[in-house]
């Protein structure tokens, strides 16, 4: 009898001994409702009731191994609290009105890498900054990406079909090379970046059929080779803000301006834009500088200052376009045009101010002109 | 008299004092049917009835500085002849079968800058080499820019509507950065077509091309694309390379007709391309040796990835999600293929397919997925 009864100590303490020497290792599996703090892979599916489906507390991390959670209607599916949160390697399949795929919370700093989200109304949605966003894909939802925060950082993402495909508000945050495509419905936009200091690298906005291929407002952001191809329902690129740096961005085949800016102290550098359905490239506002820029074969105007005094026009080339190649309209003032290369467009160079007003033209190479309505005016140089 | 001869003689003496230390000024009008050998700028358009237009040698340049030569049909409108021509700054109009608007002839080593051709045949065509074409335009060619040579350097040149291609170079070495072809149409066999070897092409973009084959063809070996982004075709593929020994770096190919990236070939290396929400698969690999790496392929009508043929293939740490068919499909006859840190999700039929039986010779390990088929298996141990 004495063995019998210690028999099961010894297993307890066996137990425990293995749980204290393999902590490093995952272990068991994820259940609905459960509060992971701990390091966890899936070893099956999950059908939840729960809302969330489950949590990964911060510091637990959850390696979904493959397998699927399907979310409640108007549920979340993995809600990430608390800060340093992880999760892996899975899908989500939410529905309903409300429903979130991921959700980043707590104090941020999670990590999301190789998760699918779909059906849920929005895939993947932070209110807190410093997540690492990386291979995950959201379809069919409203909004694939959802981030609001600061310091975020999302690549190699997908994300097709939403009316928003990717929505990012905050400071010094960081996409790319995300993809965007056939973002569909009224007023939404392939990639929606609001706020300063954020960066866009090598991010492509393909087929966006709404307002924006990408749209940015704010202060300070940097874009670099991005890419929005076929945005019909409206602009490619379309920015609004100050002291934006804007270079390499292709815009070609948008429904309507290429590349729109409103803001001031802007710098556009070598950028281009092709076959849009009005504008290729248009400035409002003041101290812009757009140089070493491409706009050719627009049905608008090649590239268009629209208003604003003392922006500056060094070395842009403007061919083929349906309306004017560069044009200032009578708003703009104080403007510099420079070493302009306008050929074959309706008429070449052109400025709305009689005599150019303070706008200096020089060292242009073009075959038409006009100032304040008179063909040929000589301040166009 | 000898006042009068004494200051024609001086005028004289003082023009040529002038020509030699002014020789850097372009100075002159270019007319029909010249052959210019020195620096001279345009001062009027031109309507030439020659063939060509007329013609830079070697060691000259013309400035069209915005003047328009209009060409007779089946005209050349500008030929590059000898080595080291330069043309710039105007367009020109060409009409007809046969018209070229700028021929890049001679021992090449031409430049081209800043000059826009519309109606010709070929807006800029050539066989010669080491030529560098920036910032020019080709509308409403048959092709817009054809070149037959190696070393060219073609940077920032834009074609559309062309009904054959927008771009064919075929050589050795040559190098296409950042131009953009759209909106080819009819039975256009392409939007930007390369045909040879050890090419570079770096951040192009095709747009819209609705050519009857590919938006961006590459054919020959040891090639290196970086950076391409190809959307919105209507033929067979958005970028197809055929050939041996290529690398493709950082592509996008997104919501074309046909297949997104389509290799055929052996020892070609793939790494961190992307192609989604094409019509066939993102990504179809047919030939042996290829290396995938670090790809996503998603959101395609058919398979992330499709391996229709060959052997001793890798891939390794690829994305696929959410494709119509399989995430990556290895047909029957595919062997030796080694498929490790794979993610493959929510693909509607399998999210990996061998149609080996047992999984051939094929090697699959560290995947993440939820469901597999082998040879009509579901579920089969032999993918890991």
């Amino acid at each position: 009898m004495r063995p019998t009864a210690c028999t099961p100590a010894l297993v307890v303490t066996t137990l425990a001994i293995t749980a204290v020497l393999n902590v490093g290792a995952a272990r068991a599996q994820v259940l609905c409702g459960d509060s992971v703090s701990a390091k966890v892979t899936m070893t099956t599916d999950l059908v939840c009731g729960t809302n969330p489906g489950f949590t990964v507390n911060g510091g637990g991390s959850v390696d979904m191994g493959g397998h699927r959670v399907t979310a409640c209607a108007g549920c979340t599916g993995v809600a990430l609290a608390g800060q340093g949160a992880k999760l892996s390697n899975g899908s989500v399949v939410g529905s309903g009105a409300g429903s979130i795929g991921v959700s980043l919370a707590g104090s941020g700093v999670h990590q999301v890498e190789n998760v699918a989200v779909a059906g849920a109304e929005v895939g993947f949605g932070a209110t807190s900054g410093k997540n690492k966003v990386r291979n995950c894909a959201a379809y069919g939802a409203t909004t694939g990406f959802s981030f609001t925060g600061d310091k975020n950082a999302i690549s190699r993402s997908h994300s097709s079909g939403a009316l928003n495909n990717f929505v990012i508000i905050g400071a010094n945050n960081n996409l790319t090379e995300n993809t965007s495509s056939n973002a569909t419905g009224v007023g939404g936009a392939g990639i929606r970046v609001s706020g300063n200091a954020n960066k866009l690298s090598r991010n492509t906005s393909g087929s966006d059929q709404v307002e924006y291929g990408v749209r940015i407002a704010g202060n300070g952001n940097k874009l670099l080779l991005n890419v929005v191809n076929g945005a019909t329902g409206g602009n490619g690129l379309d920015v609004a803000g100050d002291e934006n740096k804007i270079s390499k961005t292709t815009s070609a085949g948008s429904g309507d301006i290429g590349i729109n800016l409103v803001g001031g102290l802007n710098k556009l550098s070598k950028n281009a834009s092709y076959d849009s359905g009005t504008n290729g490239m248009v400035v409002n506002g003041a101290g812009n500088n757009v140089n070493a820029s491409n706009s050719s074969n627009n049905i608008g105007v090649g590239i268009g200052i629209l208003g604003g005094t003392a922006n500056s026009l060094n070395s842009n080339v403007a061919m083929a376009n349906a309306a004017e190649g560069i044009l200032l309209e009578v708003t703009a003032t104080d403007s510099s045009v420079s070493k302009s290369v306008a050929l074959d467009n309706l008429v070449d160079l052109q400025d709305d101010n009689s005599n150019c007003d303070n706008n200096v033209w020089q060292k242009s190479v073009y075959r038409t002109k006009e100032a304040g309505g008179v063909p040929g005016d000589a301040c166009i140089q | 008299m000898r006042l009068a001869m004494g200051r024609f003689s001086f005028a004289v003496a003082a023009l040529a004092v002038v020509f030699a230390f002014d020789i850097s000024a372009a100075s002159g009008q270019v007319n029909c049917n010249d052959v210019v050998s020195t620096k001279v700028a345009m001062t009027t358009d031109l309507v030439c009835g020659g063939n060509p237009g007329f013609t830079v040698n070697g060691g000259g340049a013309v400035d069209m500085a915005g003047y328009q030569l209009t060409a007779c049909a089946g005209c050349t409108g500008v030929a590059l002849v000898g080595q080291a021509a330069q043309l710039s700054n105007g367009s020109i109009v060409g009409s007809g079968a046969g018209s070229v608007g700028v021929s890049l002839g001679g021992s090449g080593k031409h430049q081209v800058a800043h000059v826009t051709v519309t109606g010709a045949e070929t807006g800029f065509g050539g066989s010669s080499g080491s030529n560098k074409l920036k910032n020019n335009t080709a509308y409403g060619a048959s092709t817009g820019f054809s070149l037959t040579g190696d070393k060219n350097a073609l940077g920032r040149n834009h074609s559309s509507g062309s009904t054959f291609a927008n771009f064919i170079v075929i050589g050795d070495s040559n190098n296409l950065t950042e131009n953009t072809s759209a909106a080819t149409t009819g039975a256009a066999s392409g939007g930007i077509y390369v045909s040879g070897n050890a090419n570079k092409l770096n951040r192009n973009v095709s747009n819209g091309d609705q050519a009857a084959g590919s938006a961006l063809a590459v054919g020959g070996n040891e090639n290196k694309l970086n950076l391409n982004t190809v959307s919105g075709s209507a033929g067979l593929g958005g970028l197809l390379v055929f050939g041996n020994e290529n690398k493709l770096i950082k592509s996008v190919a997104v919501d074309n007709a046909g297949v997104g990236i389509g290799i055929s070939g052996n020892l070609n290396k793939l790494t961190s391309n992307a192609a989604y929400d094409n019509q066939l698969s993102g990504i179809d690999i047919a030939g042996n040796g290829n290396s995938i790496n670090a790809s996503n392929s998603s959101n395609n009508v058919e398979s992330g990835i499709n391996v229709p043929s060959g052997d001793a293939n890798s891939f390794k740490s690829n994305v696929v999600m959410h494709n119509t068919l399989h995430g990556i499909f290895l047909f029957g006859g595919v062997t030796n293929s080694s498929l490790s840190k794979t993610v493959a999700l929510e693909n509607v039929d399998d999210d990996l397919r061998d149609d080996n039986a047992n999984c051939g010779s094929n090697v699959w390990a560290m995947s993440v997925f939820r469901t597999s088929e082998v040879a009509g298996f579901p579920s089969l141990g032999c993918i890991q």
